[in-house]
């Protein structure tokens, strides 16, 4: 070695070992200082993969013959990766043309992005059709000015879109106040509200399943299978419910009623075969709720408003004295017109004197006085139990969300005073929904058993299809005494030539009005209307339920409800292959 | 011993011989790593490449799931009420009416029956083993029993 090149040589082997020391100690450093090797960690973490939660498609629901009424369709989140982007203004421009975007708000998302951010949402929910025309522009953009460099050419480099399912219901705003709808919760999540969307949203939506995919291809694992959402068959048959939804459109129409509902079940199962209300929502566009539930309106009136019904509560009175025993149909009560309980006076309808008459009179009549005085028969501790057995001012426990409880006030409450007992007779001070009602009236037409009302026929999970079965709610009165008060019902019917009947078919019923009672008082130029039904008397495969909110052609239910139910029952009957009696009659004696 | 001699003989005459030694021992060193790097490296690059696809495939799995429900859904449209009725008009069809219903006896018919989309749950039953215990009682086992049987019998009788 030459001596003069020595120091040269010694200089460098310093140089060498001292950056040698110098790694060793950073290497040492991040070894033992726990911040630092956190720090180093972290970043291994974050760059060898990410936690990636994979949502399970959402339930179908189906009508009880497997028709689709919510599904799920292929939808786009459209957004940049920030640092991908080469040109702003052709980015901004084409979302303005493509999917009107706001040309602004979108470059000053891209230009000047949230600290950190790397992927910007630009717009969500892009249908199918939009983003082909919008993966066809990019396309085009590449083929003509892909090669150009500058930071001036045209370029939709960083514009990218991720895939997603949203809710579809087929039907639009077939059974929508049954189904209600999936929208976004505060955190942007999806979410069930109202009906069967919002009662059986855990189940529908399934469990999201978090794994984390490392970006090693190495390290690559198969991920976990996750299974769709609990899918469910209702109860409901679309084609009985589309018929009820266009019978609800056109009594508003004739009788402009402020809201209409009808509902029908079947009393034997408890199975809710129809339940159309007003006003309903196309469910792919549920952001227009706000807009069509104006003023505190309930979704879905069945099941979610309580009113004084009226009359029609006169079935409930009536089937409770005649089990008590108190009553016969042939018991005698001569009608004055006038009768006093509690100590306030209660008059008939048309404030008429009837002079004497039977039960069955009573109720062919609607004879307020006489079933006061039934009730005081009967008195408040017996009316109050039965009404209980009813279930009238509980839940009916109906699976699907928004139910309301009404109110029954009772003996020992501080608002209840001996005159309810009169006034709850036939209806009023007492409020019910429609559902209520129709599950308590059902008892009558099942031979005195009232089965728990359901919407979900069948759940499907893990490739198993479970049937629910008919539960027994209460057995409020005896199967003597339905028989007896259905037989009644439908004998006044005929006796009154009533416009409820139907051709070809025995059917029992019985109207109701009822005043709506206000901060001033009770008002009698505007009325609840309702109608309550079912047939055939001598075998019930349907009850039918309507109630007319304040009509204006007539403030009685025998004028604008009762020529409702003929109208569903002659399409109940077609739909459900009902033959007139006098056929059924005949095929069942071959 | 003279053979060994002569050995080291040869090779102090020769010392090229003891570099091509040395440079063997050099190059099968560097020869074995190289080997195994190689097939780690093969069998490295065949499992990216499997991993890969089996992202690939997962997003293609991913993509005909949404298709499935697309057209599933598309289904559902094209046969919603509206438009099976809409169908029906343009055939020709007109809705029944109550009176226009003829009803006969037709032996054998079964009502329209609720919608089956997947089997029922399989009911789970008691196994019960059919081998008497003979067969898989041990000795001890069996004397126990009978000690067991006999204690009892012999116990508890009233006076």
């Amino acid at each position: 070695m030459n001596k003069e090149n020595a120091w040269r040589f010694a200089l460098l082997g310093i140089v060498f070992v001292l950056v040698g020391f110098l790694i060793l100690g950073k290497m040492m450093s991040f070894q033992l200082d726990p911040k630092n090797r956190q720090q180093f960690v972290e970043e291994q973490e974050r760059f060898s993969g990410g936690w990636h939660t994979v949502y399970p498609a959402r339930g179908h629901i189906m009508d009880r013959w497997g028709h689709l009424l919510a599904g799920n369709i292929t939808m786009y989140e459209v957004g940049v990766n920030v640092d991908q982007v080469k040109n702003p203004h052709t980015i901004a421009l084409t979302l303005n043309v493509i999917l009107g975007l706001d040309y602004a708000k979108v470059r000053e998302a891209i230009e000047n992005p949230a600290e950190g951010s790397v992927y910007i949402v630009l717009d969500d929910y892009v249908s199918k059709e939009n983003l082909e025309r919008l993966k066809k522009y990019k396309e085009e953009i590449q083929t003509t000015y892909g090669g150009i460099e500058g930071k001036d050419a045209p370029s939709l480099d960083g514009l990218v879109w991720v895939s997603k399912l949203q809710r579809t219901y087929p039907e639009k705003s077939l059974a929508s106040n049954i189904l209600g709808f999936v929208g976004r919760d505060d955190e942007g999540k999806s979410k069930g509200y109202f009906g069967v969307e919002a009662n059986y949203d855990d189940l529908l939506a399934g469990l999201p399943v978090t794994v984390w995919v490392p970006n090693d291809p190495n390290r690559v694992e198969k991920l976990p299978n996750v299974p769709e959402g609990t899918s469910l068959v209702l109860t409901i048959d679309r084609e009985i419910q589309r018929s009820m939804e266009e019978v609800v459109d056109a009594a508003l129409e004739e009788t402009g009623a402020k809201s209409a509902t009808i509902v029908v079940l079947d009393p034997k199962t408890g199975e809710i075969l129809a339940m159309a209300t007003t006003p309903r929502l196309d469910l792919n566009k549920y952001w227009n709720y706000s807009n069509v539930f104006k003023d505190n309106t309930p979704f879905n009136r069945a099941i979610s408003e309580a009113y004084e019904p009226g009359s029609v509560y006169k079935v409930l009175t009536m089937a409770a004295a005649l089990d008590k025993g108190v009553v016969k149909p042939d018991t005698e009560f001569i009608d004055t017109g006038k009768i006093e309980v509690g100590g306030a006076e209660i008059y008939n309808w048309n404030l008429g004197v009837w002079g004497p008459q039977t039960m069955l009179g009573c109720m062919q009549h609607s004879l307020n006085v006489c079933l006061a005085w039934t009730a005081t028969q009967l008195g408040a501790k017996d009316f109050y139990a039965y009404m209980k057995a009813f279930g009238i001012g509980h839940l009916t426990g109906v699976d699907m969300a928004g139910e309301v409880a009404g109110r029954l006030k009772v003996p020992g409450d501080t608002d209840w005073y001996d005159a309810e007992l009169g006034t709850n007779s036939f209806g009023q001070g007492v409020a019910a929904t429609p559902l209520q009602m129709i599950t308590a009236i059902s008892a009558v037409a099942n031979d005195g058993k009232m089965m728990y009302p359901h919407i979900v026929r069948s759940i499907i999970s893990n490739s198993h299809q479970y049937d629910t079965e008919p539960r027994v709610l209460s057995i409020p009165i005896s199967t003597q005494t339905a028989v007896t008060l259905s037989d009644m019902l439908a004998e006044s019917l005929e006796k009154e030539a009533s416009d409820a009947l139907v051709e070809g078919y025995r059917v029992a019923g019985k109207t109701g009005t009822g005043e709506i009672p206000t901060p001033y008082g009770y008002t009698s130029d505007v009325t609840n209307t309702s109608f309550v039904g079912w047939g055939p008397v001598d075998d019930p495969r349907f009850v039918v339920y309507i109630w007319l909110e304040k009509p204006l052609t007539s403030i009685w239910g025998s004028e604008v409800a009762a020529p409702i139910f003929p109208r569903i029952v002659n399409k109940l009957v077609v739909l459900m292959n009902i033959p007139p009696d006098k056929v059924r009659h005949q095929l069942y004696g071959q | 011993m003279k053979d060994i001699k002569a050995f080291k003989q040869a090779y102090l005459q020769t010392p090229w011989r003891k570099q091509i030694q040395v440079v063997g021992v050099f190059l099968l060193c560097l020869l074995i790593p190289t080997l195994i790097a190689s097939i780690y490296l093969n069998v490295t690059v065949r499992a990216a490449a499997s991993g890969r696809e089996i992202l690939l495939m997962q997003d293609e799995i991913e993509a005909y799931e949404l298709e499935n429900a697309d057209l599933r859904t598309q289904l559902g449209i094209i046969t919603s009420a509206a438009e099976m009725e809409k169908r029906a008009e343009e055939m020709g069809f007109v809705r029944i009416q109550q009176g226009d219903a003829l009803y006969l006896v037709v032996p054998g018919y079964t009502p329209r029956q609720s919608v089956i989309l997947a089997p029922p749950p399989i009911k789970t039953q008691k196994v019960t083993i059919a081998m008497p215990p003979d067969f898989s009682q041990s000795l001890i086992d069996l004397i126990k029993q009978k000690l067991n049987t006999d204690s009892l019998s012999t116990k508890g009788k009233a006076p």
